[in-house]
């Protein structure tokens, strides 16, 4: 169900949106893979911002070391699934939304989980599904929004179909400097929502190429810099 | 000379945004960057990303020849969630 899109909810976003973004963003369907420090801030964004359909995919549980920076994540959630609390948390902003919850990887969706999809959002903390979210998106012909970040740093980019942006980034690399440098408070808020905001930017200009190549997030020292940005096997 | 853009964990460490360096191939100029910065060390040159001309290059090609006059920038890959 569609919400009155001049009603009051929405009126901070028409400072940069205008009534077409808004029916758009209330039309689309968004599939967000992993609900941990990325994915929590990611959905809660894409729900104030106006996104009504949801398809909300992570297979664990909240524990302790993920209250430093899981938007979801409290006392009160440790040990609950990450997608139903997610989703108890994201109705209370909008109880108007239409989630669909599944408590498993992407690779095992069954295929009726993925139509219809407009956009898959990489909020997960694995390589190799990033890489197999990139080609589920050719696969099904829909753009990906990606994200990763690890201690200071972090990048965004949006994958039209058919990119292999992460496929030639990463290799067959399996593990990041995450693993060394963790992920601290703050920088999963700040790149979910460049995220968002490089959504934004494509909602608004939907009909141009769309390949801006990799933005890197360097918080330490205050830079972002988007690299890779010609398209090339 | 090599024009070498560091990116991110590298810009942290090292506290400069580049260095000219010597050198004919990727693995001589990170060699010469070793060299060059007395915070560097090979450890830093593990899990990172050499851009080549706008192209990646992993560490299993490092040595592939570039020209003197030639700009490359390392960073690190970012996988976490």
């Amino acid at each position: 169900m569609n919400q009155p899109i001049n009603g009051r909810r929405f009126e901070g976003n028409f400072g940069i949106l205008n009534q077409a973004d808004m029916v758009r963003l209330q039309s689309m369907s968004v599939m967000i893979v992993g609900m941990g420090g990325l994915g929590g801030h990611v959905a809660a964004s894409m729900v104030r911002l106006g996104v009504i359909r949801l398809t909300l995919v992570d297979p664990d549980v909240f524990d302790e070391t993920n209250l430093n920076r899981q938007l979801f994540c409290d006392e009160s959630t440790i040990g609950l699934r990450k997608v139903s609390v997610a989703s108890e948390s994201l109705l209370r902003i909008n109880s108007n939304l239409i989630i669909t919850t599944r408590e498993t990887t992407v690779q095992h969706l069954d295929k009726a989980d993925l139509h219809p999809i407009d956009l898959i959002v990489d909020a997960v903390d694995d390589i190799a599904t990033k890489r197999y979210l990139e080609r589920l998106g050719t696969t099904l012909g829909i753009p990906v929004l990606h994200g990763a970040c690890a201690g200071w740093y972090g990048q965004v980019a949006w994958l039209e179909p058919g990119s292999t942006l992460l496929h030639l980034y990463y290799g067959d690399t399996s593990i990041g400097v995450e693993t060394s440098l963790r992920n601290p408070s703050f920088t999963p808020a700040v790149v979910a929502n460049v995220m968002i905001s490089e959504f934004v930017k494509h909602l608004q200009n939907a009909e141009e190429n769309h390949h801006r190549g990799l933005l890197l997030i360097d918080l330490a020292n205050d830079t972002m810099e988007r690299i890779l940005t010609e398209e090339r096997e | 000379m090599a024009n070498v853009v560091f990116y991110n964990l590298l810009r942290s460490k090292y506290g400069r945004t580049s260095i000219d360096v010597r050198g004919d191939s990727i693995q001589a100029v990170i060699d010469a960057i070793i060299q060059s910065i007395p915070e560097a060390t090979p450890d830093d040159f593990q899990r990172c990303v050499v851009l080549y001309e706008d192209r990646v290059i992993h560490p299993s090609r490092f040595d592939q020849p570039i020209g003197p006059n030639d700009r490359i920038a390392i960073t690190h890959f970012v996988g976490g969630g």
